[in-house]
């Protein structure tokens, strides 16, 4: 039992909470903290929604995004204690059709390899931000996304791979992977308010606010169904009070606690050292981040996708804290809030987390425009003088296609050309010779793509650098102009 | 202020009964600190001192990664390359796990070989023929699920590198490493060493009166385990990667080298979260462990001797420990700990009380209670199917080699790189056996053909995978 007043407690946070939102901007926000395994407190605040003028409430739901790894992660824990899922057999005895791009990944991987992020994948974000695909397609797509490193050699961050949980479970259990989730593990946990992503007509879902100056707006929340079972769930600030009651204090009646905790082994490091010498190196278990603070073992995890949230928990002291916010793409509000929630028990408050947390984003925003300052400098270095496109811009116009990334459509915009992938515009200006600079018209993203021309002489695809890391992805023409 | 008590040393030496020790505690800016105590030899009638020569058995492994290091430094391969791409001639099957194993994978334990540790002990093969045939060596787990403590695939980095550098391996550590450090007292193996009066012989104290204890032939597995150096030596090696590639002001290798040897980057089979932080990760050569809240880069030795090596990077401070102690002796840990607390300036620790705990909990020896399992399903009133000269000759298994099984007083022996094992019947063709030196025992099981001759034994000589099977050949 921690010796922490309630009273005290309660308006430290609120105001804590309050002082946070201003500071990154967070329109609504929703955050539960628990204590000795119980619900303690929990704190509401801000609006759900502009366009309605909605507030926070207990019943709002939040896009989770990749909390929800821990939970399919969960599910696959319960099929391996039935003895449905052997977490070391290669996936193939389940899914014959399973393939990677690396054949020895392919006959190799394991349920174990979906959830811990060392299939070799880099992020290949664009291949399924807002992508029109179902979760089922990774099957057919995954064997044209290309690695960037040697299979279980090290730790990236992927969903694509992760996605492939939900298959698996859909083969093993004979029900679809929102089925089982429902069935299996959040009704028997109470966390009735879950909503899987598609559903959203007249639910009480917090809108999705994107920074623009000092501002928030609210924008269309992205699409990842390609992705659902490694990032779709939305749920309310009550359902994961049930979700870190059951993690902190087990009853078994679902999950054995051995079951559970196979879950937290640490299974692969994250290659950054830690900067703060309180907190130990990251690794990964399956569907959760494990590392220590203050000599603690803290099991968490973060998403920051249409929203942000983190959900994170102490087993040695019965402690958790959910943070729940609505402003895309960054959730070191979630992190600020939850480490200097944790700092307040295992610490003695003398970490400020929104201090450091500030000056690591805009760290972060300094590398990242001068990373993008240095390729320019490099482009112009290299650019070649006086050379024009081989063809009219029209030619080069018209749809192409990736069986690992789908179909993007390129047109004419503004005298140059545009690229539209999934709903996500990129522009394409003229460099040299048949090379065009590729330009996301949101996030800070620079490469350079290039035309192919086939043996007849016509436009027959195009080389986009769309993950930095790996090879350029190879879009094949598929018709000419808009057709 | 000196890191260390020599008299504090004393008398942990005496408490965990060793009778030689060496240490050195490096600090950047000021003259590394020595103490010598104790006798090298059983009759004491040698002082260690600063050229005594102790066998640093794994901290050896460092070296061997240090090399493949200075390779990628010069570019001739890279962490990730395949290694089968360095070995044309390589004698194995494509499909084989050594097609896809990287430098990396060698020096990160992670292949999924356990120790087979009877595979090379006292083997009279050249480390080269042991590390060709090692790739065919059972695996216990799927190609870098978990990693392994091992030694073999350091053979292997050690043979990779005589390929790709043209020059033996102990040639090319002394002109790539040990010349540019100035460690010109570190050899190669055991050969000449023993007799000379300046070396730590391991002993142990029995009965009042100091015996050595049996040496292991390590020629087999010098990559691994066969440096023998002293604490001068070990001094400059610590500064080294203090000064993360630095000898005397030049760069012997690239920082970034360093850094790469040195950082976490796999997870060990049955590693249990301690306190401070989720795992102690295997860098190259070297493990990454919490120590007080500081990151120490560490590596222990035990063979034919005890010893450690270990460095705080962000504190500029380091420690190596060599002793002539028993291999289970903690007394490395309880003085390196001692030192780096001190160098640091944290609260004293009773690293000393800590070990003797941990040591009275181990409690009785782990292959004595495999034993009285054993009693308890052994099926009374059987007895071996043959004469017991029937199963006497010589068996075979393709990687560990011959196994020579004989009839003494009426009991089998075996045989196997001169280390023998006593036989006795267990229950119909099975024969519990027991490894002379002590420490590891099982059983064995012969099988007939259908033409009724003894045909093969199969041995459980590493406990983490099936039992080997040796053919009879003779």
């Amino acid at each position: 039992m921690m010796s922490i007043d309630l009273k005290e407690m309660e308006s430290w946070l609120a105001e804590f909470v309050s002082g946070q939102q201003e500071l990154w901007g967070i329109p609504g926000a929703a955050v539960a903290v628990l204590l000795d395994s119980e619900p303690y407190l929990t704190r509401y605040s801000g609006t759900a929604s502009k366009t309605s003028g909605q507030p926070v409430t207990a019943q709002t739901l939040f896009p989770i995004s990749s909390c929800t790894k821990g939970m399919t992660a969960t599910a696959l824990a319960l099929l391996a204690e039935e003895g449905l899922l052997d977490w070391e057999r290669p996936i193939r005895h389940t899914i014959p059709e399973f393939r990677m791009a690396d054949p020895f990944a392919s006959e190799n991987m394991t349920a174990l390899d979906l959830l811990c992020h060392r299939s070799g994948l880099p992020n290949h974000n664009f291949a399924w931000a807002n992508s029109r695909f179902g979760y089922r397609d990774v099957l057919s797509r995954l064997p044209h996304i290309k690695p960037s490193q040697g299979f279980r050699s090290t730790w990236q961050y992927q969903n694509l791979v992760f996605t492939v949980a939900g298959c698996l479970i859909e083969r093993l259990s004979g029900r679809p992977w929102e089925t089982f989730m429902r069935e299996e593990l959040l009704s028997p946990l109470g966390m009735d308010q879950v909503r899987f992503g598609i559903e959203r007509e007249g639910l009480p879902i917090s809108e999705t606010f994107l920074s623009a100056g000092h501002t928030a707006i609210a924008v269309p929340p992205l699409d990842i169904q390609s992705i659902a079972p490694a990032g779709s769930l939305l749920a309310t600030l009550e359902d994961l009070e049930h979700w870190l009651k059951f993690n902190l204090d087990n009853d078994g009646s679902t999950l054995s606690q051995k079951g559970l905790e196979y879950l937290w082994e640490p299974r692969v490091i994250v290659p950054l050292q830690s900067a703060y010498p309180e907190r130990s190196t990251q690794c990964v278990g399956l569907g959760w981040v494990v590392e220590h603070y203050r000599g603690e073992r803290i099991i968490w995890h973060d998403g920051a996708i249409n929203g942000c949230a983190f959900v994170g928990f102490i087993p040695a002291k019965g402690c958790g804290v959910a943070v729940l916010g609505n402003k895309t793409f960054d959730s070191r509000f979630c992190k600020a809030v939850a480490f200097q929630i944790f700092e307040s028990f295992l610490g003695d408050g003398s970490i400020h987390w929104p201090e450091i947390l500030l000056k690591e984003a805009s760290q972060e925003a300094k590398d990242q425009a001068e990373g993008l300052r240095g390729i320019q400098v490099d482009h112009e270095r290299h650019k070649r003088p006086k050379t024009s496109p081989s063809h009219d811009l029209e030619e080069y116009t018209g749809v192409y296609e990736d069986m690992g990334y789908g179909e993007i459509r390129i047109e004419k915009k503004d005298g140059g050309l545009r690229v539209d992938l999934n709903g996500l515009g990129f522009t394409l200006s003229h460099y040299h010779y048949d090379v065009f600079e590729l330009r996301s018209e949101v996030l800070p993203f620079l490469g350079l793509g290039t035309f192919q021309t086939d043996v007849f002489g016509n436009i027959s695809g195009v080389l986009l650098p769309l993950e930095p890391k790996a090879a350029p992805i190879e879009f094949r023409k598929k018709t000419k102009g808009n057709g | 202020m000196m890191a260390l008590d020599r008299k504090w040393i004393a008398r942990e030496m005496d408490r965990w009964k060793v009778r030689g020790l060496s240490v050195v505690t490096v600090r950047e800016g000021s003259e590394p600190e020595f103490h010598c105590l104790g006798s090298s030899d059983p009759a004491g009638s040698h002082g260690t001192n600063l050229e005594t020569r102790y066998p640093i058995a794994s901290l050896s492994k460092a070296f061997t990664a240090l090399s493949v290091g200075i390779l990628v430094d010069r570019g001739e391969i890279g962490w990730d390359d395949k290694v089968a791409d360095h070995w044309p001639d390589a004698p194995f099957e494509s499909q084989a796990w050594f097609a896809h194993a990287t430098f990396r994978d060698l020096l990160l334990h992670r292949v999924g070989l356990p120790l087979h540790n009877l595979y090379w002990v006292n083997s009279t093969r050249s480390f080269q023929a042991l590390a060709s045939d090692a790739v065919f060596l059972t695996k216990t787990r799927s190609f870098r699920e978990r990693a392994r403590y091992q030694n073999i695939t350091y053979l292997l980095a050690g043979y990779l590198v005589e390929k790709i550098s043209g020059l033996s391996w102990r040639e090319f550590l002394r002109k790539s490493v040990l010349d540019p450090l100035a460690m010109t007292r570190t050899g190669f193996g055991l050969k000449g060493e023993v007799s000379k009066p300046s070396f730590a012989r391991a002993q142990s104290l029995e009965g009042g009166t100091w015996k050595p204890a049996g040496l292991l032939n390590v020629d087999s597995i010098l990559p691994a385990a066969g440096l023998v150096s002293n604490i001068t030596d070990m001094g400059a090696w610590i500064g080294f990667f203090l000064d993360r590639g630095k000898a005397s002001g030049k760069t012997v290798v690239d920082e970034k080298i360093v850094h790469e040897l040195i950082q976490p980057q796999a997870i060990p089979e049955g590693n249990s979260p301690g306190k401070e932080g989720p795992v102690s990760g295997f860098g190259m050569g070297w493990v990454s462990e919490m120590f007080r809240g500081h990151h120490l880069v560490c590596h222990t030795g035990a063979t034919n001797g005890n010893c450690l090596a270990g460095f705080i990077p962000d504190k500029k401070t380091g420690v190596a420990v060599l002793s002539n102690a028993l291999p289970d002796n903690p007394i490395c840990r309880i003085v390196a700990y001692q030192a780096l607390g001190s160098t640091l300036g944290l609260e004293p620790f009773p690293w000393s009380d800590t070990f003797r705990e941990k040591t009275a909990r181990i409690g009785e020896d782990y292959f004595e209670g495999q034993k009285k399992i054993r009693r308890t399903y052994r099926k009374t009133g059987t007895r071996p199917s043959h004469d017991l000269a029937e199963y006497a000759g010589e068996y075979r298994n393709p990687q560990y080699g011959k196994i020579e099984i004989t009839v003494q007083r009426g009991g089998l022996r075996a045989a196997l790189n001169g280390i023998r094992y006593h036989l006795e019947h267990f229950h119909f063709d099975q024969f519990e056996f027991d490894c002379e030196m002590g420490g590891f025992g099982g059983l064995l099981s012969f099988h007939y053909d259908n033409l009724g001759r003894i045909q093969s034994v199969l041995i459980p000589l590493e406990p983490a995978v099936d039992d080997l099977c040796f053919l009879k050949i003779k």
